[in-house]
């Protein structure tokens, strides 16, 4: 979609054309889908029907100041966000101190050729809390700063839930590897 | 950033899953919905400010008109006279007097309490809670205003609603039973509604609600709210207080001038709260 055919449907949402808003549901619903399934696997639909529920009702804030993709983006991973505050989850955290891990080799490979489904499977298959800063430190880009002031947590606590969760990916695919060739045997 | 988070990003950062088939027919129920909600809200508002005001309206004028005639009557005044000339000296013009006492008692109901129906009221019929809402002491110069009958106290920075319930949960249940809403144990929804009057633009917005006794702050649960920004809820018990917190970290205007927001939420009425439990979970205490 080039930006003037863009500005064209942000207009139309901005009307609540239902029109527009279809196309632009139509439009992002893909990239915004996978953002769910991230965050929360289960809830992913629910959380993808109240993030477009937001923009709808919000799309007038949207000056054109920055990237609109980028604006659906951040209102998606907030609502996910805001959806494990409500689960008062975040909070069960504890600050340790960081330590440094290196990924093997194995690791990397086996990561390589996995699908996209099934990278969405290993992030999933982290604790909520290892997984949303996973999620938002190496996919979506933010520092930890950033993250601890989304989640009312320390910069410590981020570091050691972002390293946490990078060994329990390494674990897991260990795990997978050992039981696929336990198979082969 | 390690070589394991990159291949997760090269993966994932821009990658699309078809969504579910029929999602759209909800999202698409849930706008129509959500906009004749808002469009019934506005008729109910517009229909109970208009039926205020006739209210008001009618009865300062029988009460005028009952002063006059008493007071015609009491004093044998004819009629006629009622119309009493401007240039006539206050002290020899008792019924001047009496009817302007009387009229200022008229215009002062509206700030009894549930004389008028503020957007809060009309949604929940009863007003079971103190409703304080503050904005952040990093935006000084803010003049946020909770409610439409909102007092703003330029000094402390706060926006104060005056208290419309009892503080006694026996008071309050029997209010409740009275017009049949609310039991103990139920929960009651409530929806606080804050405007931007400042002409500034707010970054940072908190806005917090303390609870009298019988509400528990502890089972206090967040539905909904219009903000896209992140909303971070911390109650506190041993104050029976919650904080949301809304943060925009990408955007100015996450409050333009003039803009409004709504957190709605609900708590659960209980009686079995009691002083000492909040005692015990004050800081130090433990």
């Amino acid at each position: 979609m080039n930006p003037t055919e863009l500005n064209t449907l942000i207009e139309g949402c901005k009307r609540n054309n239902r029109v527009s808003q279809r196309e632009l549901y139509d439009a992002f619903s893909g990239l915004l889908f996978t953002i769910c399934l991230r965050y929360s696997k289960n809830e992913a639909e629910d959380l993808l029907q109240m993030s477009f529920i937001k923009i709808f009702n919000n799309v007038k804030q949207y000056q054109g100041a920055g990237s609109f993709e980028g604006w659906i983006k951040r209102i998606t991973v907030n609502t996910a966000i805001t959806h494990y505050h409500k689960k008062n989850i975040l909070s069960k955290s504890e600050d340790i101190t960081d330590y440094k891990e290196e990924v093997s080799s194995d690791v990397e490979s086996s990561l390589e050729k996995m699908s996209k489904n099934d990278l969405i499977e290993v992030i999933n298959s982290l604790p909520d809390i290892y997984k949303i800063s996973f999620n938002l430190y190496a996919i979506e880009g933010y520092k930890h700063n950033e993250i601890a002031d989304m989640l009312g947590i320390s910069e410590g606590t981020s570091k050691s839930q972002l390293s946490r969760a990078r060994k329990m990916i390494q674990q897991k695919l260990k795990q997978t590897e050992l039981m696929e060739e336990a198979r082969t045997i | 950033m390690n070589s394991l988070d990159n291949i997760f990003k090269r993966s994932l950062a821009s990658a699309e899953t078809p969504a579910p088939s029929g999602l759209w027919s909800k999202i698409d129920k849930s706008l129509s919905s959500s906009e004749t909600t808002a469009h019934l809200k506005k008729e109910a508002l517009n229909q109970s400010k208009s039926l205020f005001s006739s209210l008001i309206s009618t009865s300062i004028l029988v009460v005028s008109i009952g002063v006059c005639s008493l007071l015609v009557s009491k004093n044998n005044i004819p009629v006629a006279q009622n119309n009493l000339p401007k240039t006539l000296p206050e002290k020899t013009s008792p019924i001047r007097e009496r009817i302007s006492q009387k009229t200022k008692t008229t215009k002062t109901q509206p700030k009894a309490r549930n004389s008028k129906p503020s957007l809060h009221e009309i949604k929940l019929k009863s007003t079971p809670v103190t409703v304080i809402t503050k904005i952040n002491k990093n935006v000084p110069d803010l003049p946020l205003v909770a409610q439409p009958e909102t007092e703003f106290n330029t000094q402390t920075n706060t926006a104060i609603k005056p208290s419309t319930l009892p503080d006694k949960i026996e008071e309050a249940l029997n209010q409740e039973k009275k017009e049949e809403i609310h039991k103990k144990g139920e929960f009651v929804t409530f929806t606080i509604k804050y405007n931007n009057t400042s002409g500034k633009r707010v970054k940072n917005l908190k806005v917090w609600e303390e609870f009298p006794d019988w509400c528990d702050a502890r089972t206090l649960e967040t539905l909904g709210h219009n903000t896209t920004h992140q909303v971070k809820t911390i109650i506190k018990e041993s104050q029976n207080t919650v904080e949301w917190k809304i943060k925009g970290d990408f955007s100015p205007d996450l409050l333009n001038p003039s803009n409004t927001g709504f957190i709605e939420y609900r708590v659960k009425i209980n009686e079995d709260r009691k002083t000492s439990d909040l005692e015990k979970n004050k800081p130090g205490v433990k």
